[in-house]
């Protein structure tokens, strides 16, 4: 009987490997036959009414550096730009970013695609069809990074970097280092924001990308250094899928606060005693708690932030010492400063109808009951809302230095 | 061919064999969140639906227990004759078949819709069921083996996504816990108890088994394994992707793994998660494949079931192409309230026939006076 | 009918040794070097006296790297052309895009170009094997660095594709038993052709069909897969990794069940 299987088992699999090799390779392309988009854009054509797509295509031969260079005569000519960006337009983005095709000598490839460039106009109109498209798509991911780009998407697609090879691999660095050191810039992945976007009483929040100037050519110094290109910071307001309002710098390091996103950030404080005089304090984490307090129609938020920053750098007039009192006094104006951030933030937020901090799904979370009675008039609600907010600020290093250095 | 009869599998390859069946099937729809409308209370659903899965296994293996030497359709015919019994038989003959070509058309779905948009359906299919049918035709002993190597490669994987996932998950996306009821939850646990319909395979395993008295324990701990893995699976989906994203998903398990980046350098890479899922659909398919098989060659007494192989397998092939149209009905089949009835009328069906015949047929050996009847084995 | 060998043949009285007292059969014919050892299996296969004489963590590094090559020159060239041809989306960007630019004006397809290189280097082997000892060199000399060099630079093949058939080729040196590296030798062909039809799920298919042939195969009553499949949790024990001698107290149970005890326990060294 074993000899029977076995020879049952060559059979099945010589028909079958035969019947495999035989039966065409429907999905099989060879990688060069391929354009690999790094970087997706969308854009709104008003006049027609059409979605706009841009895309970075990689051009590997030039990226991939002079490790392959050298070998083979064929691939020395294929040098040139790392990357080209085209654009097409469609009645859908998907039909967008089909009508590249004709455009491409190459059939376009969306899986590396890592960076998701929504263009001011487009997200105004509303982004469900781009979320649609990502969400559907086999190749398109949502591991993408959003952004909103304040300016014109083309010459950010065009943007070249000096320490970067491709436009996007530029975009998509910046994007990440940003949130390490300084939380003026909310850096998530497409799944996130799209979580929050079907999450009740929570508004979505996608980080702006501003282009500097139209003239993008870093290489082009007239005079002086030449002007970077692009700028992380700041962020996009949504109300359900559409865009309402700009958050600036602070408001958005106000957001991180309220969301305990803050993963690193520095803020200046003025020298006790010297006031006119600035201190920085670095954080680099911080907790909050998000305490609906609900009594019938009477909502309040009471909001505790803990954190801890460490004095990295002092201009004091004089010598400082740095006990007691003095420590004391910048542990309250270090809370006071973020107190203000995050005011600022909630006051931009009311005034745009926007719950951002996500209030009412704190409400919707712990308190579903009252989330029912309050959720058709929530918006209304929210542009009133008194919130409470108690910072407990600890400032436990100084550096290599204890004391500020004196001139006599 | 006499060794086919003397074929026989250890319980804990029983145990995998059931546990990696489930999981599959159970993790690649992860009905909890699509069926019903359990939303983030999914993994509740997930544990309702544990009890539910184990009381209806229980319905279905406790009479084999009886008769250990047995398949149902051999004991059927000690209860209630020959001929009701082979009939009724085909109730779980046509509820194996059914089940290999659902799971088959689920997991092609999976890989025509996210791999291989221009393969043809009927390709991969048929791909699958021939590695299937080979197992099946290698023989029970054969297909016991495979899942003891399967095993710890599909528990491995599935683990190791899980954990990839705990970087993204936030937990605050399962809450409100229970809010909205019960109601939920519990319609949301009705679907994966229809994947109940896999147990009965214990009935012509039974047999082949060392330990045929513990196969409803074995069972068990199979489903045990199956449904932890089930919650873990929707606490895991729905807190990364959160609750309505999830539920709008095909195959949520799965899009879950797209949305998993750790590194730069581990990202995108769905395609190795999905080698386990066909390692498990190979199992359950081959399984499926054979109990189908071993019951139809007892019910028309033939001596060896594989001269059928080749023929039921293209069935299998043919009845998966055509269970559904689309995806679109393959979802509304899956939905409690068509998907419920008939799983359970098949699974039930049965057990209700024979239980009844068998208790009587006690009562009436227990009455003073009445020689006949008594176990022959 | 299979292509795995069912018997052992070596010529090291080690190994004899080792598998008399762990209740196999060697046999000795006249006019021939060699023993063979029955019956036998992949794990059996896959052992070398070598891991008993290293330290406990060397050997089981050696014997787990050892199962890991064997899987590699099987379905690594396979893989290859699965990955760069069907799933581009599974490498890391900044890979691929080195491989792309690597293919960039190579006029075969992946496949193609990775069969190409796997019989020109099963050529080399041949021959190598063939020539007397003094002259064996001059094959690799030739083969290597003329060959692989040359048609990189005439850009006939990409650089990638020699690094997998030169990975390949020294995974499969790797086999302590020749006649296991065979099989894989052969196997690897159609994985390429699998791979090349319909990606991993073609790997993953023929990976199926060889699972359940070597679970229904058996060497003289024993399964070829024992103890992984059926697994036997105690015969774990001297298979991907092996345990401290003193914990080897029982002998294989499908092949020593006569006698199960091969040492007293307690054997420990005290310090």
């Amino acid at each position: 009987m074993i000899r029977r299987a076995s020879s049952g088992a060559a059979f099945l699999l010589c028909l079958t490997s035969l019947c495999l090799t035989l039966a065409g390779c429907w999905n099989l392309r060879e990688p060069e036959d391929m354009a690999h988009v790094l970087a997706v854009a969308f854009d709104l054509d008003e006049k027609h009414d059409l979605f706009k797509v841009y895309a970075q295509v990689a051009n590997p031969p030039a990226l991939a550096g002079e490790g392959v260079s050298e070998s083979g005569s064929a691939r020395s000519a294929s040098g040139g730009k790392p990357f080209w960006t085209v654009s097409a337009r469609g009645h859908t983005p998907l039909e967008a970013m089909r009508n590249l095709v004709p455009l491409s000598t190459k059939e376009l490839f969306w899986s590396h695609a890592s960076l998701l460039v929504i263009s001011e106009k487009l997200a105004r109109k509303g982004i469900l069809p781009i979320v649609d498209t990502f969400e559907r798509d086999r190749q398109l991911r949502m591991i993408a990074r959003p952004v909103v780009c304040e300016g014109d998407v083309g010459s950010l697609m065009e943007a070249e970097f000096p320490l970067e090879k491709a436009g996007a691999e530029g975009l998509l660095h910046g994007v990440t280092a940003v949130a390490r050191q300084r939380s003026v810039f909310p850096t998530m992945f497409l799944s996130e924001a799209v979580a929050t976007l079907s999450e009740p009483g929570i508004e979505m929040v996608i980080g702006r990308v501003e282009v500097l100037s139209g003239e993008l050519k870093t290489t082009s110094s007239r005079s002086g250094l030449p002007k970077p290109p692009v700028k992380f910071s700041g962020a996009a307001v949504f109300r359900k899928d559409r865009m309402v309002g700009w958050l600036n710098e602070r408001e958005v390091r106000g957001w991180h606060w309220l969301m305990g996103r803050v993963s690193g950030s520095n803020l200046i404080l003025t020298v006790p005693g010297a006031e006119g005089s600035p201190l920085t304090v670095e954080v680099s984490a911080a907790s909050v708690k998000v305490e609906p307090l609900v009594k019938g129609d009477n909502v309040r938020m009471k909001v505790t932030v803990k954190t801890e920053g460490r004095i990295q750098d002092v201009a004091a007039p004089e010598h400082l010492a740095m006990e007691g009192e003095t420590i004391k006094s910048l542990k309250r104006r270090l809370a006071q400063v973020i107190r203000n951030d995050m005011e600022a933030a909630i006051s931009k937020a009311q005034a745009l109808r926007s719950d951002i901090f996500g209030f009412g799904s704190s409400i919707y979370r712990t308190r579903y009951n009252d989330w029912k009675r309050l959720e058709k008039r929530w918006e209304e609600i929210f542009t009133a809302i008194p919130v409470e907010l108690n910072v407990r600020a600890d400032i436990r290093r100084s550096g290599l230095i204890a004391e500020p250095p004196s001139a006599r | 061919m006499s060794c086919i009869s003397t074929e026989k599998i250890d319980n804990r390859q029983l145990l995998f064999i059931l546990f990696i069946m489930r999981t599959t099937v159970i993790i690649s729809t992860l009905p909890v969140l699509t069926a019903g409308n359990a939303a983030q209370d999914a993994w509740a659903s997930a544990l309702v639906s544990y009890v539910g899965s184990a009381i209806l296994a229980t319905a279905i293996g406790a009479l084999g227990t009886r008769f250990p030497d047995l398949t149902l359709i051999q004991y059927g015919q000690k209860l209630i004759g020959r001929t009701p019994a082979k009939i009724l038989s085909f109730v779980y003959l046509w509820a194996f078949l059914w089940v290999a070509a659902v799971d088959l058309r689920i997991y092609s779905e999976v890989l025509v819709t996210a791999f291989f948009p221009a393969t043809p359906l009927v390709f991969i299919a048929g791909a699958m069921a021939v590695a299937s049918a080979y197992a099946a035709y290698a023989g029970i002993e054969a297909i016991g083996r495979n899942a003891d190597f399967v095993f710890p490669i599909f528990f491995m994987t599935i683990l190791a996504s899980l954990l990839a996932a705990i970087p993204q998950m936030r937990l605050t996306r399962l809450q409100p816990v229970l809010a909205r009821g019960l109601k939920p939850v519990l319609v949301g646990s009705i679907t994966p108890m229809t994947i109940t319909l896999q147990v009965p395979v214990i009935t012509v395993i039974a047999p082949s088994v060392l330990r045929p008295k513990k196969v409803v324990k074995t069972t068990i701990w199979a489903l045990t394994g199956a449904h932890l893995v089930l919650t873990a699976a929707s606490l895991a989906t729905v807190g990364v992707l959160g609750a309505k994203p999830a539920a709008r998903s095909v195959f949520p398990f799965f899009r879950m793994i797209r949305a998993i980046r750790l590194t730069e350098f581990l990202e995108r890479f769905e395609a190795l998660v999905i080698l386990p899922w066909g390692l498990g659909m190979f199992i359950g398919l081959s399984t499926s494949l054979y109990c189908c098989l071993k019951g139809l060659s007892q019910v028309f007494d033939l001596s060896d079931y594989r001269p059928l192989v080749g023929p039921m397998a293209a069935i299998c092939i043919t009845l998966s192409i055509h269970a559904a149209a689309d995806i679109f009905q393959l979802r509304s089949f899956f939905r409690p309230e068509t998907a419920g009835p008939y799983a359970f009328l098949l699974m039930l069906a049965p057990p209700a026939v024979l239980w009844p015949a068998y208790l009587a047929r006690r009562w009436m050996r227990k009455r003073p006076g009445s020689r006949k009847g008594g176990r022959q084995r | 009918m299979t292509l795995f060998p069912l018997t052992e043949r070596t010529e090291k009285p080690d190994r004899v040794a080792a598998a008399l007292l762990e209740g196999r059969v060697a046999i000795f014919t006249d006019g021939t070097p060699f023993a063979l050892i029955v019956p036998t299996g992949l794990n059996a296969l896959l052992q070398a006296p070598d891991d008993y004489y290293e330290r406990l963590p060397i050997g089981s590094f050696l014997r787990a790297l050892r199962f890991f090559a064997f899987a590699v020159s099987l379905i690594l060239p396979g893989s290859y052309v699965a990955v760069v041809n069907f799933h581009h989306e599974l490498l890391p960007t900044v890979l691929f895009m080195r491989i792309s630019a690597a293919r960039e004006g190579v006029p075969f397809p992946t496949a193609f170009e990775v069969v190409l290189m796997e019989l020109l280097f099963e050529l080399l082997r041949e021959a190598g094997v063939r020539l007397p000892r003094a002259v064996g060199p001059a094959i690799s000399i030739v083969g290597a660095l003329i060959l692989g060099d040359a048609s990189i630079r005439a850009g006939i093949v990409s650089p990638v594709v020699v690094i997998i058939v030169a990975l390949t080729a020294i995974a499969s040196f790797s086999a302590p038993v020749f006649s296991l590296a065979i099989p894989a030798r052969l196997l690897r062909f159609l994985f390429v052709a699998l791979g090349a039809t319909v990606g991993l799920f073609g790997i993953q298919f023929g990976l199926l069909i060889l699972l359940t042939h070597l679970s229904s195969l058996r060497s003289f009553g024993q399964p070829y897969l024992a103890p992984f499949a059926p697994l036997i949790p105690r015969d774990l024990k001297d298979t991907l990794v092996r345990v401290w001698w003193w914990d080897m107290i029982a002998r294989p149970r499908l092949t020593g069940f006569r006698e199960p005890k091969r040492q007293d326990r307690g054997q420990r060294p005290r310090r």
